[in-house]
């Protein structure tokens, strides 16, 4: 199925998903343009890391569609171009932080595995773990493997759930500007608005599993007054005071 | 491949098998033990517990093949492009390939050995080589079905295990005694080794008569020998089957938690 709208990267139509009795998504709709970088906003248990579970395939929709540049999430079309960093990543604890990424850079047809693999080993300063088994790791190192991972092939659409936790600031920082650097379309799940305030320049937001409002950063700092914080702002229209 | 190679249980479980192998034919060059009148005697003792030892191997190895992939760890599988028919594949394969190297060792060590000590070997060794390497095959399938339908890798080994190593043979120990030839376990199937180790194949049923102690009544007990021909269809049956089931389960299940 195409979706309605043929310049979306990402798309969700009337998308409903169950766990058992509990209604996860309640008929989402949103689209994100090829290029655009938004964050996923919303309180714990909004829907925020389902509605990535469906976009990579993981999870099906009980109803509705679900596509990336047009293609469903569980084909091999969509999972080539997609980069997905789950929350609390745990990548292969048997095999060591550079077996990990070049056997993820070979099942993603990197060129130069060896090359991309050194690339990122450097740029995310995990040289010194290389050989280290990822079981062995400090909980911010794996999630700087578990980063790496998500970008090896450079994919077209990226998704990242809680892409900063773990991670102290100088390699927030560090991976900011990265990801900053990259093309692409980009899909952050959080629920802090600072993280979402550096990575992205839109914002989805989500409660309950029902879509509630999307808008520039900007626009949603115009919500409230100048002197009032952002995450006020957000805090009032997730809770319905708006 | 590289899993395996890295997990401690491989690591364990392959120098074991070699130590095992190797330790009787020791005390029998030693002259600790005396060795047995033939090479059919011999090589019968060696793979004794063979069924046992392949079962044991396999639902180590291949107990979690395809759970693992319903952990968190699915998410760095099941989100490559890639088929999850071929995922499922690959991992049966290096199960199969981990756990026929280690069976072949083992039963390579007892068939060599016997040919050392005597100058000759069991007629059928081409055959029990054969029909070992069909039995781990098919153990693998079965036990991959298990790690299909489980989420945890610890509760998959744990409840494959326990429906090998226990259901299965209590179950035929129950048939023997109403006289039911048990022609649906892998188990059984598994004999036709041991009995082509035999200079005479045993015959298909054999019923065997005990007395209770102080004169209490007599019960029939009737052992079972598998035809190699029923062996193999009972082995390609678990094969086939094993394989379609872990198939529709993989291929449809979600990945629902981070657990």
């Amino acid at each position: 199925m195409e979706g309605s709208d043929g310049k979306s990267c990402i798309e969700l139509n009337h998308v409903t998903k169950s766990y058992g009795s509990v209604r996860a998504l309640d008929d989402l709709t949103f689209r994100i343009p090829v290029g655009g970088k938004f964050a996923l906003l919303g309180p714990n248990g909004a829907g925020k890391s389902t509605t990535l579970k469906l976009l990579i395939g993981s999870l099906r929709a009980d109803s509705g569609y679900v596509g990336i540049l047009g293609s469903a999430p569980e084909s091999r079309e969509s999972k080539a171009v997609v980069g997905y960093l789950p929350e609390d990543a745990l990548p292969y604890r048997m095999l060591s932080v550079r077996e990990n990424l070049e056997y993820i850079a070979a099942l993603r047809g990197v060129t130069d595995v060896k090359g991309r693999t050194d690339y990122l080993l450097d740029e995310l300063e995990l040289r010194q773990y290389e050989r280290s088994n990822v079981g062995r790791l400090s909980r911010g190192n794996t999630q700087k493997l578990a980063i790496a991972l998500a970008i090896v092939h450079s994919p077209k659409v990226l998704l990242l759930d809680e892409p900063l936790n773990y991670l102290d600031i100088p390699t927030q920082e560090k991976v900011i500007s990265m990801l900053d650097e990259m093309e692409g379309t980009h899909l952050v799940s959080t629920h802090i608005m600072a993280i979402a305030n550096r990575l992205t320049d839109s914002v989805i937001m989500i409660s309950k599993g029902m879509f509630l409002w999307e808008g520039t950063i900007e626009e949603l700092r115009r919500k409230g007054s100048p002197e009032e914080p952002i995450e006020k702002v957000v805090a009032r229209m997730m809770t319905g005071a708006f | 491949m590289a899993f395996y190679l890295h997990t401690r249980r491989f690591k364990v479980i392959f120098p074991l098998y070699v130590v095992l192998g190797l330790l009787f034919p020791i005390l029998y060059a030693t002259n600790v033990l005396q060795k047995p009148a033939d090479v059919y005697s011999y090589t019968q003792g060696a793979l004794g517990e063979f069924v046992f030892a392949t079962v044991l191997l396999v639902t180590m190895l291949a107990g979690d093949a395809i759970s693992q992939d319903f952990g968190r760890q699915g998410f760095f599988t099941l989100t490559q492009p890639v088929r999850r028919s071929e995922i499922m594949l690959a991992r049966t394969l290096a199960a199969f390939a981990f756990a026929a190297v280690s069976i072949l060792v083992w039963i390579g060590v007892g068939l060599a050995t016997g040919y050392a000590f005597y100058g000759t070997a069991v007629a059928n060794w081409g055959l029990i080589l054969a029909f070992a390497m069909f039995l781990v095959a098919a153990v693998v399938s079965f036990t991959v079905l298990f790690s299909s339908l489980f989420k945890s890798p610890t509760v998959s080994v744990v409840i494959c295990v326990l429906v090998v190593w226990f259901v299965m043979p209590i179950v035929s120990g129950i048939l023997e005694l109403v006289g039911v030839e048990p022609w649906f376990l892998v188990t059984y199937a598994g004999g036709v080794v041991t009995s082509l180790a035999q200079q005479t194949y045993p015959a298909h049923s054999t019923a065997i008569n005990a007395t209770g102690g102080g004169g209490g009544p007599t019960i029939t007990v009737t052992v079972f020998s598998p035809y190699a021909w029923e062996a193999a269809v009972i082995m390609a049956g678990y094969l086939v089957v094993s394989l379609a089931l872990a198939w529709l389960v993989y291929s449809r299940k979600e990945l629902t938690e981070a657990s």
